[in-house]
């Protein structure tokens, strides 16, 4: 794989010369030829790994499976038949995909239905935490999203399904928002004295995710308060948590098995 | 379908579930499961069935993380009490020497989200007993 081409300068060929080069390649096997198709069709790469970001895996990572997935494709793809390199390339694309997931052991096949609701729900609690005063029940979520009990709880443990995987704390950035732009002084977490300590492993963690743990864990909030307070919906204040929490234990262990040795 | 060997049984007449897994991360999300289909029969707010999954999760991989030889399964019973669920967790193996079951990292996460927290010694074993309210 070391002949990829590096990521960001790539520029899309017209059609025609899509299928022209791919007959050329055919003919002769220049991997020049072969490096400019793969590169040409990263951003379709790029696009289909973002489709798959948020489940707990970093994007950097779905990309590099995405790539392979192209290559595949790449030397698979009979230029004379009548699909375009694109349309025949996206179900291996998607496919390399999904086999990841599945590797790790978590089915990615979360039905549509589910899926539709999961993004209602988001703005289905927050509304409901600003009408009823307080972080709402299941009844009541189920209720207002037009939607079973045992349909939202699915849809929440979808959302919720990769959170034990290991995770890269960064994979999820959005803007960053003023409070976390002031930076932050951290008091509470400083003070803990484990043995295997925590403190050098938060000094790590993204200014938000630091920021969120520090409010709830040292000082109380609920997660509706941190929604609020951050500007973000509980459902993703509940999944960064979860996230967090479950790199610093992994990181934690790892150092716990580290000093026994 | 591969067997897991993972066992659940409720109890209509003392109000209590119980689940046994395998000891591995990968088991924990049946006790989740069952966390949360019991907290919603109790009408729990969406913030405490979160908070009811971190006290899970994190109680869950301290026992795998702290017994000693490993754990080979996990036992989790769930109390359903008035206005909440109290919830008793061990592995089948002793509390080793090195690391301390709770770190005080836990501890602050634990005390943030359930409402009561302590840990026993069962003969050498760890079994984590905490409640959380539903609202």
């Amino acid at each position: 794989m070391s002949g990829l081409p590096s990521q960001g300068r790539h520029q899309q060929l017209p059609k025609p010369e899509v299928k022209r080069l791919f007959r050329e390649l055919r003919k002769s096997g220049d991997h020049d030829i072969r490096n400019r198709l793969i590169e040409s069709h990263l951003g379709l790469v790029e696009y289909l790994a973002r489709r798959f970001a948020g489940r707990g895996e970093p994007l950097d990572d779905l990309v590099q499976v995405a790539t392979i997935g192209l290559v595949k494709a790449v030397d698979r793809f009979d230029p004379h038949r009548q699909v375009e390199f694109s349309t025949y390339a996206t179900p291996t694309i998607v496919g390399e995909l999904k086999r990841h997931f599945r590797d790790k052991g978590w089915a990615v096949r979360v039905p549509r239905r589910l899926q539709e609701l999961n993004l209602r729900l988001g703005s289905v609690i927050s509304q409901l935490t600003q009408d009823l005063q307080r972080s709402p029940t299941v009844a009541e979520i189920a209720r207002a999203s037009e939607a079973t009990e045992e349909e939202v709880l699915e849809a929440l443990d979808s959302a919720h399904a990769y959170s034990l995987i290991s995770l890269d704390a960064g994979a999820d950035r959005e803007g960053l928002s003023y409070h976390e732009q002031i930076g932050y002084v951290d008091e509470g977490l400083e003070a803990l004295e484990d043995r295997v300590s925590v403190g050098p492993l938060l000094k790590l963690l993204p200014p938000r995710e630091r920021r969120m743990l520090h409010l709830r864990f040292f000082k109380g909030m609920t997660q509706s308060d941190i929604a609020e307070e951050l500007g973000i919906s509980q459902m993703h204040v509940s999944r960064l948590l979860a996230k967090t929490l479950a790199s610093l234990r992994e990181a934690l262990e790892d150092r716990e098995r580290e000093e026994e040795g | 379908m591969r067997s897991f060997r993972l066992w659940v049984e409720s109890d209509p007449l003392s109000d209590r579930v119980v689940v046994r897994i395998p000891a591995s991360t990968r088991h924990v999300a049946l006790v989740r499961a069952t966390a949360t289909s019991l907290a919603a029969l109790l009408d729990f707010t969406y913030d405490r069935l979160m908070d009811l999954h971190i006290a899970i999760d994190e109680i869950c991989s301290r026992i795998l993380a702290t017994s000693a030889p490993p754990a080979t399964r996990l036992e989790v019973t769930f109390h359903v009490e008035d206005g909440g669920l109290r919830i008793e967790a061990s592995g089948d193996s002793p509390l080793g020497t090195k690391a301390p079951f709770l770190t005080s990292w836990s501890k602050s996460i634990l005390d943030s989200v359930t409402d009561r927290i302590e840990v026993q010694d069962l003969d050498g074993v760890a079994c984590a007993v905490f409640s959380v309210a539903k609202g």
